[in-house]
């Protein structure tokens, strides 16, 4: 046992990646079998790994402590964002597994995807800009082979992916722009020593962020921008969307998680162009998705609307954050809970609507029409997983107590603007979730929703996800109605806006 | 350019500057004006050479030749260009030929289709 | 250095800069698919040239051969397409004005686009401009060599090394899964 810590002593914080390297050593002999009871070893092989290197991420936080070096630095942050990324990759193959082992490159896949979940914590590590940049291209490397070796059963999908990743390439050639005019203000080479110094008001370092924005709205997808991103989610494998979902975009969040610092300093010196852009930019956003989102009859469309809405909620608490409604601290735990809203909730979501749709052969939300009725289990588990979205209830709290605490009529316009962005949107966004379940849960009409078998794998996966849901729901309310329960010295009333 | 005062120095320096700018423009140019994947293609490179010039520029007149740049020149264009060999590959390997050929001949960077905001997409 | 290689060097610089905007811009808007790929060949060219000016020679070798092989593999899907394709693909239009006018509009946008993207670049180009320090003249030109660049990559990046040598066989992996479904 010695001689383990201290190996772990010495690997720190690498060990959970370590463990999924040593998976895909251990994998990459058995790349070209396509015997079954391979894949099935391939398959508890990688989930093991997955699991150890959860479990090894958050037991290295707590026995060593935050750790610093000249490439990496592996703080708190860093943890939860490593976790969340390993948690969703148990998800992603549960995805792959379920669509893609009958594959004969399934084993291929499955290494390739244990790579892109490396890199994914690679690119949450990174410090030095050299390794934030290599890390993040070949994150979007591997995802792209990923998906192409995913989709290459799917017919004329080709042009789709291209066009979606050609996207995410001109991304980082941006980024390399970037990084070569942020060398021109110094030769720093971290964002944490620029933002300590003097260099962060130059003017090379604004436009440097004007370019690194630009890259990550390409990155996003965000309106008007949309295009590729719902054509490939729309004609893709069914592992495609929970790969684009679970993987793509939380890095890409948390990227900008960990270099939003740099933004926000403008934000905080009362430049009053920049918020009002995001207020803009936010709005356009949330109405543009919910529209669409209104407007198709496809579930797989209408997901991916969904899933763009909740993009610009991590905009709206940057606006939030930038006209002063919400303070720094609560920025960071909203986009934290927007972040395991989309995880908790889209992937059961993801799960259900994949099986009505290989069930009843046709990706239409009239499909869904009585589900509710006829299977009340997978009902109630749907009811429970679209409360959660009745989660931004939370809202509430900071805009009351920001009212409390300026004058209604007083309230400065960027202020007004975001509100009636954020009223507007979620009434948008209740108006899909109330046409989604009334049609859940209508008398069954064309029989398409007696088509549709769950089995045993599905119910567990998603009574798993209701079951954590509910939980949430409780603590929340807990919170609300101010409760006072100790949990393993954790105060469930800690939150305070 | 290394000699004479340092007035001339500066001029030149940006005039180098402003070239790369005027690159990295005629690459953002390209982009939004190409109709196929070839000078899609063609254009993100003016902008990769753009920013490896800022690099070596700036390392010459602000830094005396420092190494660091040449690392992330380096890694970086290899990593680029690798990303960009693969999607050639890729490419290069469908079968779909009305694909192929709609990317050769009538391909747009930044397309908007009502589809993409609204109503019914049959693809 | 003496005064004729500076000038030398100074009269390199000015020719390969003009070369590089006038083959990249040749590059953009000649239609022809096989003389877009000549002006790019053109532009690598002069990049590489301003790589031996800025005393970076090294450069223009290791990238050259990387930049080489993805300039091959686009040549080869051009003549594909040239050879076993429909290199033409007639565009459908209402009216024969139609195209002219989707042309210019194009065009139009496009440069709109550009100079909007323009001008707050040349606006903070022109401020970091005004405040920039250069770097003191020492009496020797240092040139970076391969030993100097794989003394710092080998032993302060060997990880970034790894992840790069790692993903190159993984692509051969993805190439063989993406290769044999097209049996």
């Amino acid at each position: 046992m010695n001689f383990l810590f201290h190996l772990s002593e010495r690997v720190n914080p690498f060990q959970s990646i370590i463990i999924l390297s040593a998976a895909v050593l251990i994998s990459s002999f058995f790349a070209l079998s396509k015997s079954k009871a391979v894949k099935k070893f391939l398959i508890v092989l990688v989930s093991i790994s997955l699991i150890i290197a959860f479990y090894l991420n958050i037991y290295s936080y707590l026995s060593m402590g935050s750790f610093s070096s000249f490439l990496i630095f592996f703080e708190n942050i860093q943890m939860i964002e490593i976790g969340i990324i390993i948690f969703s990759a148990i998800s992603v193959l549960y995805f792959i597994s379920a669509y893609h082992v009958d594959d004969e490159n399934f084993s291929k896949i499955l290494i390739i995807f244990l790579f892109s979940v490396i890199c994914g914590a690679f690119v949450i590590l990174s410090k030095n800009f050299i390794l934030m940049f290599v890390s993040i291209s070949v994150f979007i490397l591997s995802i792209f082979q990923l998906i192409s070796a995913t989709n290459s059963g799917v017919d004329k999908i080709s042009l789709h992916v291209f066009e979606f990743f050609l996207r995410p390439v001109l991304a980082i050639i941006l980024f390399f722009f970037g990084f070569s005019l942020l060398y021109g203000v110094t030769d720093f080479k971290d964002f944490n020593q620029i933002l300590q110094s003097e260099y962060m008001s130059d003017a090379l370092v604004i436009l440097t962020l004007i370019i690194f924005g630009i890259a990550l709205y390409l990155y996003f997808f965000l309106f008007p921008f949309q295009g590729p991103y719902m054509r490939m989610i729309k004609k893709g494998s069914f592992s495609t969307a929970s790969v684009i979902w679970f993987f793509y975009f939380p890095v890409g969040v948390f990227t900008l998680i960990n270099t939003g610092s740099l933004f926000l300093f403008f934000i905080e010196r009362n430049n009053t162009f920049l918020p009002v852009l995001l207020i803009i930019i936010t709005y356009f956003c949330m109405l543009a998705a919910n529209i669409g989102a209104v407007k198709t009859g496809s579930v797989r469309r209408i997901m991916s609307f969904l899933f763009l809405f909740f993009m610009s909620i991590f905009l709206l608490n940057i606006s939030m954050y930038s006209t002063g409604i919400i303070d720094r601290g609560s920025m960071d735990l909203f986009n934290l809970v927007n972040i395991f809203i989309i995880l908790f909730s889209f992937m059961p979501l993801c799960s259900i609507f994949n099986n009505i749709e290989k069930n009843t052969g046709a990706d239409n939300i009239n499909n869904v029409i009585g589900l509710g009725r006829i299977n009340i289990y997978a009902g109630i588990n749907i009811i429970v997983i679209f409360l959660s979205w009745f989660g931004f209830l939370y809202y509430i709290e900071p805009v009351r107590a920001y009212l409390d605490r300026v004058d209604f009529l007083k309230m400065g316009a960027a202020s007004s603007m975001v509100l009636v962005a954020m009223v507007t949107g979620f009434i948008f966004f209740s108006v899909n979730i109330f046409r989604i379940l009334g049609k859940i849960f209508n008398r069954p009409s064309g029989g398409e929703a007696g088509k549709v078998l769950f089995t045993g794998s599905l119910y567990a996966y998603i009574t798993f996800f209701s079951v954590i849901t509910l939980l949430g729901i409780v603590t929340i309310l807990l919170v609300i109605l101010d409760i006072d329960i100790v949990f393993l010295d954790f105060k469930i009333t800690g939150f305070n806006f | 350019m290394g000699y004479g005062n340092r007035g001339e120095e500066k001029m030149s320096f940006q005039l180098i500057i402003y070239a790369n700018l005027l690159l990295l423009l005629i690459g953002i140019f390209g982009i939004l004006y190409s109709k196929d994947i070839v000078s899609i293609f063609v254009s993100m490179q003016l902008i990769i050479i753009s920013g490896v010039m800022n690099f070596l520029v700036f390392s010459q007149f602000l830094y005396q030749r420092s190494l660091w740049d040449k690392i992330f020149i380096i890694l970086g264009v290899t990593i680029i260009y690798f990303v960009m060999f693969c999607l050639v590959y890729y490419l290069y390997l469908n079968k779909d030929e009305l694909s192929r050929e709609t990317l050769y001949n009538n391909f747009k960077f930044f397309k908007i289709k009502k589809s993409d905001w609204w109503g019914e997409d049959n693809i | 250095m003496s005064y004729a290689s500076q000038l030398t060097i100074a009269v390199m610089n000015y020719i390969s800069i003009l070369g590089l905007l006038i083959s990249g811009l040749c590059s953009i808007l000649v239609i022809d698919k096989k003389r877009k790929l000549l002006f790019l060949f053109l532009v690598l060219f002069f990049a590489g040239v301003l790589s031996f000016v800025y005393y970076s020679g090294v450069l223009f070798f290791l990238i050259g051969i990387i930049a080489a092989f993805f300039f091959l593999l686009l040549y080869l899907f051009v003549l594909q397409i040239e050879v076993f394709g429909s290199p033409e693909y007639p565009e459908i239009t209402d009216s024969p004005g139609g195209l002219i006018k989707n042309k210019i509009l194009n065009i139009i946008i496009s440069i709109f686009f550009c100079a909007a993207a323009g001008y707050p670049v040349y606006r903070y180009t022109d401020r970091f401009l005004k405040g920039v320090k250069m770097a003191e003249e020492s009496g020797a030109v240092p040139i970076v060599g391969w030993g100097d660049i794989s003394g710092q990559l080998f032993t302060e990046y060997s990880l970034l090394l790894i992840i790069i040598t790692v993903s190159l066989f993984l692509s051969f992996l993805w190439a063989m899964a993406i290769v044999v479904r097209k049996k």
